[in-house]
């Protein structure tokens, strides 16, 4: 597992509250239940304050799967 | 040393999976810094443990194994760090205990979270309660509360937590408050409170406190948070009449209290309005008697006027710890637009800790005392070495800042806080700035208690709080020793230990923005009370002068006046109610909504004074008629008072109210806790015969009709005997 998906994985733990998630890319609010409006904003709170970047209002929306999220944080410069 | 951060260090060793040479290479990076470890670094560990157990637990064990002997910080937090990814907790929890404490902010909350989440999972509640608590207090970052919070939720199903006080808080609010909630329930829990939330819809704070079938109903709040935004107000940039807008709004809002307050006896506390950052007028906002900005500062000032009229209301100052915490952050458009939360996430934690500090006040958990050590913290120098000449205290750059934090503790015991002096160092030393030094801002009369000795600090501090009659966890200590001030967190938990930054310049910051001593409102008790303390002390003196106990009282010329309730000495009267915890026979914690809902009950207000001086409003008793009885359902004074025969002209004036009133008999009742031993049997002491038990009450009956001889050396002035000025 690289570091980042380490990284994220945990962020997506404590967003919704579940210590035996683990992380792929085909998560998505269709596939997890906890994944709601309100999850979602904790998700991506939780990438903001792990990684400092700031999410545009447009990131915040597109950001609806684990693999767009890692599209935005990379083209973020996160994971360099 | 390694002078390469370890950041940079982490960065050229690249991501797991390392080769046995990369191994070698990590541990080289992680015993070279010793003491460097930022909170940073320690959540830079974590997941680089994470991502080595994930991918060979076997390397993460054998890593763990080889970083045994490293006896710095960082390698101690990445052999914890590997151990716990391996669900090794036990291992895990040695490596933590060599980790030196971290004294303060983020470090501090990461390592006692740390410490906390390895004691549950080792099956050793007891012992991580307290190190939760400090993870809570010490952290500002959102993320490391969260996780505090949830942490508490899971251990509070296996164990119990303790608890100073319990309270139901209502949020009320026109913008998102889910964000905020687990946030404020951790930094609740650091400070003693168990807070029970309750998150009303989304916008309907006024259909919730009047609609009887809301959920806030059946929830009965204790408070009310009313955590309105400027933007809910929907002004316009310039509006053509701002006094009408005011008054309209005020009277909503007032409407509002009156009826939380009278309805649930709730104190509400009312969120006043930030005057936002960027606004189409610029200056000219304020400027304009309509402009947006000049609206919402008139709207704040007049919910201010408001709350001193309607009591059990407190107004948070929402613009002002916006604009401490820099508007530019406090605000995040894109959270409002895409969440409706306000303010932004990194904010939260400044709007939680000032929302905490103020319930905390309101519950009466304001600390008490506050121990100060000398040299270094009131003066520079050492006074026992440079002498009086020598120490610096103002007359220059650092000496001023002395003074200044000297008028910052003067100011604060005229709020009704104690300053105790607690210093290792001879006493004729210690007190010669105090008798002599022309910039001194505090004097002897500043000081309740003063204590300069060579004697261990946790000893005197215990000392000081037994003078002053307090429990230690109403102790805030301050020196600017960081040895002294581990010492203390080790062997008094309960006191407040305050991080002391190295500039003397930043010691009123330090202390203030912790907010231990605000309290809801100040009472004329509050500002005599250094005055009180040393009165008792010249009493003390006479005590062991005089003869017997009544000789003694005789000489000290006591006199009483006994007054009903009424809506002066109200407030000192719900102060009380909410703190006095030794001679209490019941300890039942009221607000002043609730003291107001009392139905038809006699009541006592006691004050007494003597020829040393005022011990202001002391005494509190509340009967309720009962079943052709009064049913004494509190009963309090202030330790100040204790040991003059001031229990018996209470209980003799409300034997003379059963009697001229005809009243059948007097219940007492007596509910044990873990402070008011004292007055276990006082019932029987006063000649009262005991009458059964009913789950922790103990109750005792006086029958009306026998005579109770007052106290004959105390003079009474019995008010209440014109009943019916009640509130």
């Amino acid at each position: 597992m690289t570091l980042i998906d380490q990284r994220l994985q945990q962020i997506f733990r404590e967003a919704f509250e579940n210590d035996k998630l683990t992380l792929n890319d085909s998560l998505s609010p269709e596939t997890l239940p906890a994944w709601d409006s309100l999850g979602h904003v904790k998700l991506i709170m939780g990438c903001e304050e792990e990684f400092a970047v700031k999410f545009t209002i447009e990131e915040t929306v597109e950001s609806n799967s684990v693999g767009k999220l890692k599209a935005v944080l990379t083209a973020k410069g996160v994971g360099r | 040393m390694n002078t390469v951060p370890l950041e940079f260090g982490l960065f050229q060793l690249g991501e797991p999976p390392y080769s046995a040479a990369k191994v070698s290479e990590l541990l080289e990076l992680a015993s070279s810094h010793e003491a460097t470890c930022s909170a940073a670094d320690l959540t830079r560990l974590e997941h680089l443990a994470g991502a080595i157990a994930s991918d060979n637990a076997g390397m993460a064990v054998d890593l763990a194994g080889r970083l045994e002997s490293s006896r710095g910080d960082c390698g101690g937090w990445l052999r914890a760090a590997l151990l716990e990814a391996c669900g090794q907790f036990e291992e895990a929890a040695g490596a933590l205990r060599f980790l030196r404490e971290k004294t303060a902010g983020e470090e501090r909350a990461l390592v006692m979270l740390a410490s906390a989440r390895n004691l549950f999972a080792t099956g050793r509640p007891e012992q991580a309660w307290h190190p939760l608590a400090e993870a809570c207090k010490s952290s500002a970052a959102p993320r490391t509360l969260r996780n505090a919070a949830r942490l508490l939720a899971q251990a509070r199903k296996k164990a119990e937590a303790p608890f100073r006080r319990r309270c139901r808080i209502a949020l009320l609010s026109s913008n998102t408050m889910d964000f905020l909630a687990p946030i404020l329930r951790a930094q609740c829990f650091g400070a003693g409170i168990d807070a029970e939330l309750y998150l009303g819809p989304f916008n309907q704070y006024e259909q919730e406190i009047r609609d009887p079938d809301a959920g806030l109903a059946h929830f009965a709040p204790d408070a009310i948070a009313i955590a309105t935004d400027w933007r809910s107000l929907g002004l316009r940039d310039e509006e053509d009449a701002p006094g009408e807008i005011v008054r309209e709004h005020m009277g909503r809002l007032e409407s509002l209290w009156r009826e939380s307050t009278k309805r649930f006896g709730a104190t509400v506390v009312q969120f006043n309005y930030e005057a936002p950052p960027y606004d189409a007028l610029g200056q000219l906002s304020t400027a304009l008697p309509g402009g947006r900005g000049r609206l919402l500062r008139a709207i704040n000032l007049a919910l201010w006027e408001a709350a001193e009229r309607i009591q059990g209301v407190a107004i948070l100052d929402v613009d002002q710890i916006a604009a401490r915490f820099g508007k530019d952050r406090w605000n995040d458009p894109v959270l409002w637009h895409t969440a409706k939360q306000y303010p932004s996430a990194e904010a939260m934690p400044a709007l939680g800790h000032q929302l905490t500090v103020m319930l905390r006040a309101i519950l009466g958990l304001t600390s008490k005392c506050l121990a100060v050590d000398l040299d270094g913290v009131l003066w520079g120098g050492v006074i026992g070495e440079d002498g009086l000449a020598g120490i610096q205290l103002g007359g220059g750059p650092a000496g001023e800042a002395f003074v200044d934090f000297q008028r910052y503790l003067q100011s604060l015991t005229r709020t009704g806080a104690l300053l105790a002096v607690c210093s290792k160092n001879n006493p004729e030393d210690a007190m010669l700035p105090f008798r002599q030094h022309p910039e001194m801002v505090l004097r002897e009369h500043d000081i309740a208690v003063f204590i300069a000795n060579w004697k261990p600090k946790e000893e005197n501090l215990r000392a000081i709080a037994t003078v002053l009659n307090i429990g230690l966890d109403a102790m805030v200590f301050v020196d600017d020793n960081p040895a002294e001030r581990s010492r203390v967190r080790q062997n008094l938990p309960e006191v407040e230990v305050v991080e002391m930054p190295a500039d003397p310049a930043q010691y009123v910051a330090a202390v203030s923005q912790l907010g231990l001593f605000e309290t809801f409102a100040i009472t004329g008790e509050d500002r005599q009370r250094a005055a009180s303390i040393r009165e008792n002390l010249e009493r003390k003196t006479l005590e062991s002068t005089a003869g017997s106990v009544d000789d003694y009282l005789a000489q000290l010329e006591i006199k009483v006046q006994l007054a009903p309730f009424d809506e002066v000495n109200l407030p000192r009267i719900v102060q009380l109610i909410n703190k006095t915890n030794q001679f209490n026979l019941t300890t039942r914690r009221r607000g002043d909504a609730e003291v107001r809902a009392l139905p038809a009950a006699y009541t006592q207000a006691m004050r007494a004074s003597d020829r040393f001086g005022d011990s202001g409003l002391t005494g509190v008793l509340i009967a309720i008629p009962e079943g052709g009885g009064l049913r004494v359902d509190t009963w309090l004074m202030s330790c100040r008072v204790l040991g003059r025969r001031l229990d018996e002209v209470m209980f003799a004036a409300l034997v003379r109210h059963a009697a001229e009133n005809r009243y059948t008999h007097i219940t007492g009742e007596y509910i044990p806790t873990a402070k008011n031993g004292q007055v276990a049997d006082l019932y029987f002491r006063l000649g009262c015969v005991a009458a059964g038990q009913q789950g922790e009450s103990r109750f005792f009956r006086w029958e009306a009709g026998m005579v109770f001889p007052a106290p004959a050396m105390i003079a009474c002035a019995d008010l209440t005997r014109r009943a019916g000025a009640a509130v």
